[in-house]
């Protein structure tokens, strides 16, 4: 630690200044990705995590968002178990009115029917990547497993993902992009 | 995978359009958050975090037990976490009346009202396996009405789980309710302090056919039924006095066919 040109050390951030930053940095990302998960549990998630946070503040890694996502994680499998559910992800994409007209109701059904195609864990990985926006070591950090185990892992739920949507039958009313090779993955 | 289903999966997702919480109620969260005790570098147990709270008063303020009274009282339960803890049936038996266990895939958002200087006030409701009925009132940041935390709740009903009225008749040697198709609660939102108005919020069932919507005649305020549920907000200028209300609700028609008052004027 240097000092400034008065000679003074600068001050370190007391505990609440840094959970203060880490909550202005991180609330909406983690209330985004319970509401997505599980919304009848949303505000018990992000309850769970943010006091996880502060009461383990001392312990937050510098990369911080992957470390906070594991926390949301686990605190959310803790509470699917206690209330003996399992939110499916797909029934949430297929009731939410994003959009209520036949041609996205019936993209939408295409989209769930890839997604409840996958394993829960490979259906996992893709949603962190797809709608968190986390790489590949992100999503290592949250899930608990090596770098290289995601990148098969996921690498495997997109072809599987991309598969299935390609042999879901076409909607006479939805025109669907057709999945090509595509450009390799980049992340 | 190629762009276009990544694209396609980014489309669908559910949060897509969510709109960021406001300052103010994500920094109330942080507050209550920060209102808890620090433990340094301890591992939470979460087993402990389910343990049920010990007692909650009749105004709906929590004696703190780590875990879900901690939830209770910061205001943080989920819907289904409030509704299962039914602080409403606090004191009485087992079995008895007042003994309303909620169905978790009943419990849902029915409606929300916009508080000026506050935001999105919304009614959770759920049904319980003995027939009855659950609501509550929940505010932006995620915290709900009626539990005694922070300035906003104006106090009211204890939210958690009720038996109908007509149950709550049946079991008593007398009648002590008025069965008039409508069973509503009220919880109340105080925005004084952020230089708006004190709210008095009434939220329940109409179960009188053909009702489309609910009016306060007294103030003219009005709300539409969804799926036989209303969520009504409506401004109470004198809130220590005695505001004139008088519920109605009304079919396509305009005709009453739900009273709560049929002698109060208007």
């Amino acid at each position: 630690m240097t000092s400034n040109s008065k000679g003074e050390l600068p001050r370190m951030l007391t505990r609440e200044e840094r959970f203060n930053g880490l909550h202005e940095r991180n609330f909406e990302a983690i209330r985004r990705y319970a509401l997505r998960r599980a919304p009848a549990l949303a505000d018990d998630i992000v309850s769970e995590t943010f006091l996880v946070a502060w009461r383990r503040i001392d312990d937050v890694p510098d990369d911080e968002r992957p470390w906070l996502f594991g926390v949301a994680r686990n605190a959310r499998l803790n509470l699917e178990r206690s209330r003996r559910r399992q939110q499916a992800v797909v029934s949430r994409l297929a009731a939410d009115p994003a959009d209520s007209t036949d041609e996205a109701d019936g993209r939408r059904e295409t989209v769930a029917a890839a997604l409840s195609s996958l394993s829960e864990r490979d259906r996992e990985l893709l949603l962190l990547h797809a709608w968190e926006g986390l790489n590949r070591r992100e999503i290592a950090a949250v899930v608990g497993c090596s770098v290289a185990n995601v990148s098969v892992r996921l690498h495997r739920a997109r072809s599987r993902f991309a598969a299935a949507l390609a042999v879901e039958p076409r909607q006479a009313h939805a025109p669907f992009p057709l999945i090509n090779g595509g450009a390799p993955d980049v992340l | 995978m190629s762009s276009n289903a990544l694209e396609l999966l980014r489309e669908f997702d559910p949060a897509r359009t969510l709109a960021a919480l406001d300052e103010h109620a994500r920094q109330a969260h942080r507050d209550h958050i920060l209102e808890q005790p620090f433990r340094s570098s301890e591992a939470v147990n979460r087993r402990t975090v389910r343990r049920r709270f010990a007692q909650v008063a009749a105004v709906g303020v929590a004696v703190l037990v780590f875990g879900v009274g901690v939830a209770w009282a910061s205001g943080f339960l989920s819907p289904l976490g409030l509704f299962e803890n039914n602080a409403e049936q606090d004191g009485n038996p087992p079995g008895s009346v007042w003994d309303q266990s909620v169905v978790p895939d009943t419990v849902r958002e029915i409606s929300s009202v916009d508080i000026p200087k506050v935001g999105a006030v919304g009614f959770w409701y759920g049904e319980t396996k003995e027939g009855g009925w659950c609501g509550a009132l929940q505010l932006p940041a995620g915290g709900w009405l009626g539990t005694g935390n922070g300035t906003l709740d104006g106090g009211g009903t204890v939210p958690g789980c009720y038996p109908t009225r007509a149950a709550i008749n049946g079991a008593a040697k007398t009648p002590i309710l008025v069965i008039n198709g409508l069973d509503y609660q009220e919880d109340d939102v105080d925005a004084r302090s952020l230089g708006g108005s004190f709210w008095r919020i009434r939220y329940g069932i109409v179960d009188a056919p053909g009702a489309v919507k609910v009016v306060d005649r007294a103030s003219g305020a009005e709300a539409p039924v969804h799926d036989g549920l209303f969520e009504l907000a409506v401004a109470d200028p004198t809130p220590t006095g005695r505001t004139p209300f008088h519920l109605v609700a009304l079919d396509a028609d305009g005709t009453v066919v739900a009273d709560d008052c049929p002698s109060c004027s208007p």
